[in-house]
């Protein structure tokens, strides 16, 4: 477990370890010259049929390719997307939180703040010195500045009196300051110490269920090596299992390695054969996966079919009056909801004739990438190929969301969202994901706890770092919209595991768990946040500061707030129908592509990377 | 062993088959390690740093070594062995075993560490 403090990251020689993991990339192909001199030299060449002609030459001739064989999977498996990309992406993830050392350490010590406590949870505090330049009525002149009080000139003058009746608010304000810092601190740490320990967990785990070698030539040699080549058919299946289980410790990029390392045929198997192993998987190609999670959606509600009749017929043999009956007509019904859903969502995404179906706003195909009936449910649905778009806008919905609406209003939702960057893209192709890919509280008492996006933090950065590994061609210019709740689960994503997005663009946000932009991982002036003037949520900031303040550092869009009250004097009905306005039509007598959508006109810029005319 | 219905060899080609495979197992082995060492010495500062990476890598590098690289090279050198002990009978060994080729060791490979070859289970 990474104990790494602040100190040692900003003094790690990210460039050693870079290096190291060049070194091995070379390494691999100086070995890969081996197995091909075996092949050519040896097999091929001294040790050809033409020299040595046997049953038993025929034998070591199997020998040395299932040793160049397996070398070469070896070199793949191992050395490469093991340790050689392990140490480039460990370098990359340290380098960059460093950089964020390099910002922030200069801002701590410049604002006279201490750095004090263990490596897993630094506090940034007023320095005593600080403390009593306040108290004294001497405080510095940057506290001045930000209080908007003169610096007092050692007399006792008009000047030092208003310091001294601001007292409280020069604290606050360097409190709050020192806040932010500690926020900022403690989320390139907590990104830090993810990468540090998923590299670790990368290489460990590699050592834990090796592959076998195959026997050596000998007296046991016929015994041993049929098991060894049974062994190495089941080996793609094995590692495929350990990748979906989530106990390979490999990453999405070098899932993605491994996945392209198989061949075509391997590939094909592992789809028709274990879908279950291959939907899921970030860093396996959209293409595969939504195959196989097309499969896996339509088993999925075979299944529930056979358990809802085997559950009828229980059901039929107990006293309507007990509680296993309440019991089982409860699990009925939710089995029935969960094969509801389902179909609806097959319905959405597929055509009569059971091909892929497209958006009807955009024509783009649906993508599934994931789904679950647990908790509230997941789903993942893409609208365009996220591997070939030019743009990946990532909607992460919020309070309430459940597989209902994967297949109803957040897909919708996500739809309108594809329209609007296709409608204002200039031509590019943007894939707009709906990633309810976490279990979202279902009420507002439950969105005020931080578990839910704390719980699912790791599967949206593993999400975000499949979108990078399995793109082809240029890197797409990658947003992660939030809305609500979803904004707290981008931020807590981005603080404390990091995201490999471009934009985070924060609708309606109650907070994002941390107090600055800066904290995010990514730059300031790509976070981008919007509440209108009419919204609920302004009055309840439950998860920090929030991303509309200029304190928090991060960009604001103009949002309307098009909904009214049903009637005058339900004054109530406005602000909570305004959190969920955002992507209405503003004056549904005007054609949409007419850009009177303030709010979806501006995510749309951010989404296609013209952020010069976000208004 | 497999049998011999057709047997046919040239043992000149089949020696350099032989020097091909211990050629490749002495160049593998020493890159090896020399990989081995680059990981240690990047681990040393990684685990002063306190990482979790640190000891992770010294380990992989080392694992690599011995189990991997080391397996590779231990099949070529088994392999190796087992054909020059062919070559130099020019029959098919049916039973062999590594004490087959130490035996000839000596004179034909003088400077091959026959330690190596007693260290096996089927010596």
């Amino acid at each position: 477990m990474s104990e790494m403090t602040w100190e040692h990251l900003r003094d790690l020689d990210c460039g050693a370890v870079r290096t190291l993991g060049e070194s091995w990339k070379t390494y691999v192909d100086q070995q890969l010259a081996h197995t091909e001199r075996l092949r050519t030299d040896v097999i091929d060449g001294h040790l050809s049929v033409e020299n040595y002609e046997s049953d038993t030459a025929t034998q070591v001739r199997d020998q040395i390719g299932m040793t160049a064989d397996r070398y070469e999977d070896d070199l793949s498996d191992y050395a490469s997307t093991r340790i050689a990309t392990t140490l480039l992406e460990a370098a990359d993830a340290f380098e960059k939180e460093q950089n964020e050392l390099k910002e922030l350490i200069p801002l701590i010590e410049q604002h006279d703040f201490d750095i004090e406590g263990p490596h897993s949870e630094y506090d940034v505090n007023l320095s005593g010195d600080l403390h009593q330049a306040i108290l004294t009525l001497n405080p510095p002149q940057w506290l001045c500045d930000m209080c908007g009080v003169k610096k007092p000139d050692g007399f006792w003058d008009w000047d030092t009196l208003k310091v001294l009746f601001d007292s409280v608010d020069l604290y606050g304000t360097a409190i709050g300051l020192a806040g932010q810092y500690q926020d900022w601190l403690r989320s390139v740490m907590s990104r830090a110490h993810d990468a540090d320990d998923e590299a670790a967990a990368a290489l460990s785990e590699m050592r834990e269920n090796p592959t076998e070698l195959p026997p050596h030539l000998g007296e046991t040699y016929d015994d041993l090596v049929d098991d060894y080549k049974e062994g190495v058919t089941e080996e793609v299946a094995n590692e495929a299992q350990a990748i979906a289980d989530g106990t390979s410790g490999l990453s999405p990029e070098q899932v993605n390695q491994w996945w392209e390392n198989l061949s075509e045929s391997e590939r094909q198997a592992l789809i028709d054969e274990h879908p279950e192993w291959v939907g899921p998987v970030d860093g396996i190609p959209v293409e595969s996966r939504d195959t196989a999670n097309r499969t896996l959606l339509g088993n999925e509600i075979d299944s529930l079919a056979d358990r809802i009749t085997a559950k009828e017929q229980a059901l039929q043999g107990m006293d309507p009056e007990s509680e296993e009956y309440e019991k089982a007509k409860a699990e009925l019904d939710d089995l029935k909801q969960d094969r509801t859903d389902l179909a609806n969502l097959q319905d959405k995404i597929t055509n009569d004739d059971g091909t892929p179906a497209a958006s009807s706003q955009t024509g783009q195909d649906y993508f599934l990438l994931g789904f679950d009936t647990e908790g509230s449910g997941k789903a993942i649905v893409s609208i365009g190929n996220p591997d070939t778009a030019d743009n990946v806008n990532a909607y992460v919905p919020g309070t309430g969301s459940n597989l209902s609406g994967a297949s109803a209003g957040l897909l919708n939702r996500a739809d309108t969202m594809a329209f609007d960057a296709q409608r204002l893209g200039g031509g590019d192709e943007t894939a707009t994901v709906l990633w309810m890919g976490y279990d979202a509280p279902d009420t507002l008492i439950e969105a005020t706890d931080d578990k839910w996006a704390n719980e699912g933090a790791d599967d949206l950065e593993s999400f975000t770092q499949g979108i990078r590994a399995t793109a082809e061609g240029e890197p797409s210019n990658f947003s992660l919209t939030g809305h609500s709740y979803g904004t707290t689960m981008v931020g807590t994503a981005a603080a404390q595991e990091g995201v490999e997005a471009d934009n985070l663009i924060l609708v309606a946000s109650p907070g994002t768990s941390v107090d600055t932009a800066s904290a995010l991982g990514v730059d300031e002036e790509r976070v981008w946040a919007s509440t209108n003037d009419e919204d609920v949520i302004q009055y309840g900031p439950v998860h920090g500061e929030a991303p509309v303040n200029e304190e928090f550092g991060g960009n604001t869009f103009t949002s309307d707030s098009p909904r009214e009250s049903s009637e005058w004097w339900k004054f109530w009905e406005g602000p909570m129908e305004n959190h969920s306005s955002y992507w209405d039509q503003d004056d549904p007598s005007t054609p949409a592509n007419e850009g009177n959508d303030i709010s979806r006109d501006n995510q749309a810029y951010v989404v296609t990377g013209q952020e010069g005319r976000v208004r | 062993m497999a049998g011999a219905d057709v047997f046919a060899m040239d043992p000149d080609e089949v020696r350099k088959s032989v020097d091909v495979l211990f050629e490749i197992e002495a160049e593998a082995d020493t890159q090896a390690a020399a990989m081995a060492t680059a990981n240690a010495e990047a681990a040393g500062p990684l685990k002063e740093a306190a990482t979790a990476l640190g000891p992770a890598l010294e380990a992989a590098g080392e694992w690599w070594r011995v189990h991997r690289a080391g397996g590779f090279c231990g099949l070529l050198g088994n392999t190796g062995e087992y054909l020059a002990a062919c070559a130099e009978q020019a029959v098919e060994i049916d039973d062999y075993n590594a004490g087959t080729f130490a035996s000839l060791a000596g004179e034909l490979y003088p400077e091959r560490p026959n330690a190596n070859a007693s260290s096996r289970p089927d010596w």
